[in-house]
């Protein structure tokens, strides 16, 4: 793959008086909510132009991965000796042996996000949220409103009108759907709000409630609060999965991972493919994984990578998300470093070790930028994407979320 | 009816999009850490004056033209009206609000949000400079409440974070060097605001603050770091059920078989 052309197609960003009136569209229509951090803005002036070519590629292999991670699931989930060394929380993996003798909670509209870059060496992916993937609102929203200031380029699809399709195919209209979520969060309860808003278009009704507004019997699911009682017909789950155990037992939140009746995406057992350990036990199972060994760099327990004396290697922490604490020496301050290491350390076995690989930039306004291609799969099959873009080689809560066009 | 959008026969309404680009007026710098969640989270506001606060006496509040940027932290609409005064006084307001409404709030906003829909007619007849310097609005309410929430309760509670304001080098760049906290009853900031203050402070911002209830001065204010900073904080965080995240945190409804829904933190 080495000396392949670039998959990005240089922009140039936007004018002050047109991103002006996109960013007040992107906060009333797209439900983005956190435009601003400190001093910089956090929705790009310019969206992620990669080329068709490039782009049927990635949801070829965007597509395997997700067969192959459904896969790998279904089989974990009867394989309880391999859990330990995922990095769960104990409460966790007791909840997972359940569903090997109850089965796992159903699951419906399967949604995965891979973050592709590419590098000299082709497509890698940094990580795959298996669990629960955010940025929706951001994939279905910027996209038709940036799209018409590039006329040469065209949208790759709309994520949540395939997510609202796949749960519809499922309930039905009419049927009532919780959005459970963290709703503390803001990033959490803008996607939710957008999300709800589709439903409702659909005829579903929405509730947007926390999950420990849930209660569960015989496997069934129904929101209680004060001014809602309602059995469910489907859940969807906008709360990370190892939160999971700290709720009240009366809300029986183990059955998002064992023996949960009520169609829920994604079902908690998704935890085991999130968890950035789960490349340790590979050569465990018998699912084949051809895309993920090939797509991911090279994977280890901290103790078996000399990631401390050497820039070749990061670390990660096994649950983390958004770019939160990865070891890269040279592009976190040393007090963040000494904190990570001081983690990785101790707890070598929430951690892993990674091979770095390097980042091919994309120039927009004549500076060059560093891409992460977030592609959306709903069962199985690729959605849409969102981009997020920063001006060094790592992908955390500073990088500008752009949309993703695509150009000959 | 899609967000934007009124009922013709509403006319005292005026759109959330419209009061939004009143407040955080396009040729403002400041308009963008104005916070949208406020609006975004009604499809329009009430127009009709609010019922009378206690008056906005301003006259500790150096003229805009200073070097001065403010900070009000007062309850809902009284904050709203403070943006006002200071307004005729030449600054741009800023809301800063961040909580969403729900039913049976913990933080009641329908007194926040009528001002700020009133206030939005009010603005249309005040001239403000493009190089007006910010007066930025928060609610004193966002978290008064802090342990006495019970069951069923919408928790709409939230807290600043420095992340929520312009850095002291942003603040310095645009020829601002003071800033003054406004409060009615306080001279001492909130906790929460208080880590917004130390980071100006060190950034080389000297800090005031004034009492509209006494006309009280504290000049200098000197904000010193608490003891286990950072532990104090996110404790704070945690035990409210937020978390740090990038527009401090709101809207939770508060579990009915338990008084806190900490997990988050």
């Amino acid at each position: 793959m080495a000396g392949v052309t670039s998959p990005w197609v240089p922009v140039e960003p936007l004018a002050d008086r047109e991103f002006a009136a996109l960013r007040r569209r992107a906060v009333f229509e797209c439900d983005k909510w956190d435009p601003q951090v400190g001093d910089a803005c956090v929705i790009a002036r310019h969206p992620l132009v990669v080329r068709r070519e490039a782009w049927e590629h990635v949801v070829e292999l965007a597509e395997a991965l997700a067969r192959e991670a459904l896969a790998a699931e279904a089989e974990l989930v009867h394989r309880p000796e391999l859990h330990r060394q995922l990095g769960l929380p104990r409460a966790v993996r007791r909840a997972l042996a359940h569903a090997h003798e109850a089965g796992p909670c159903i699951g419906v509209a399967r949604i995965i996000r891979f973050d592709f870059h590419y590098t000299p060496d082709g497509w890698r992916i940094s990580e795959a949220n298996v669990d629960v993937p955010g940025g929706l609102n951001e994939a279905s929203g910027f996209p038709p409103i940036v799209a018409p200031h590039y006329p040469w380029a065209q949208t790759v699809g709309d994520p949540v009108d395939e997510y609202v399709g796949a749960l519809l195919r499922t309930i039905g209209p009419g049927g009532c759907v919780a959005l459970i979520h963290a709703t503390a969060y803001s990033d959490d309860r803008q996607m939710m709000t957008f999300i709800a808003r589709r439903l409702e278009q659909a005829g579903v009704r929405a509730i947007l409630a926390s999950p420990a507004h849930l209660r569960c019997h015989a496997g069934r699911a129904s929101v209680h609060t004060q001014q809602v009682f309602a059995p469910l017909d489907a859940i969807v789950r906008f709360f990370p999965g190892e939160w999971l155990q700290g709720l009240p037992r009366s809300t029986g939140w183990s059955h998002f991972f064992a023996a949960g009746r009520t169609p829920t995406s994604n079902p908690a057992t998704a935890l085991m493919t999130q968890s950035k350990r789960w490349p340790l036990v590979w050569d465990a199972l018998r699912t084949p994984l051809p895309t993920w060994r090939r797509l991911l760099p090279e994977t280890r327990d901290p103790r078996d990578a000399p990631w401390r004396t050497s820039d070749e290697w990061i670390v990660k922490p096994a649950l983390g998300r958004v770019g939160e604490g990865i070891g890269m020496r040279d592009l976190i301050d040393a007090k963040e470093w000494r904190s990570i290491q001081r983690g990785a350390r101790f707890w070598p076995s929430a951690w892993i070790a990674q091979r770095r690989f390097v980042m091919s930039p994309v120039m927009v306004g004549g500076v060059d930028l560093y891409p992460c291609l977030g592609v959306y799969t709903v069962d199985d099959r690729v959605a849409g994407a969102y981009g997020r873009l920063a001006r060094r080689p790592l992908i955390d809560a500073h990088a500008t979320d752009a949309a993703v066009l695509t150009a000959a | 009816m899609e967000a934007g959008s009124l009922d013709p026969a509403k006319q005292r309404m005026i759109s959330n999009q419209e009061c939004y680009a009143l407040w955080a007026p396009e040729q403002s710098i400041w308009a963008q850490w104005a916070k949208p969640v406020v609006f975004a989270s009604v499809v329009g506001l009430d127009t009709d004056p609010p019922p009378p606060s206690a008056p906005i006496n301003m006259a500790g509040v150096p003229e805009a033209w200073g070097n001065t940027a403010v900070v009000v932290d007062m309850p809902g609409a009284e904050s709203v009206a403070a943006g006002l005064a200071l307004a005729q006084r030449g600054f741009q307001p800023v809301p800063l609000y961040n909580g969403t409404d729900g039913p049976n709030p913990v933080v009641h906003m329908d007194g926040l949000l009528r001002a700020l829909g009133a206030g939005s007619q009010v603005l249309k007849t005040v001239t403000i400079a493009a190089d007006a310097k910010p007066a930025f609005l928060l609610d004193s309410n966002r978290r008064d409440t802090m342990g006495a929430v019970t069951g069923g309760y919408y928790d709409n509670r939230w807290v600043v974070l420095p992340q929520d304001f312009p850095s002291a080098n942003f603040l310095r760049s645009r020829g601002i060097t003071d800033v003054l906290l406004v409060q009615r009853g306080l001279n001492a900031p909130s906790q929460d605001l208080s880590h917004v203050l130390l980071r100006w402070q060190q950034g080389g911002l000297r800090l005031r603050s004034l009492d509209l209830a006494t006309g009280g001065i504290v000049d200098p204010l000197t904000v010193t770091e608490p003891s286990l900073f950072r532990k104090a904080w996110y404790a704070a965080v945690a035990l409210m059920g937020l978390r740090r995240n990038n527009v401090g945190g709101f809207g939770s409804m508060v579990p009915e078989q338990t008084s806190r829904s900490g997990f988050y933190g």
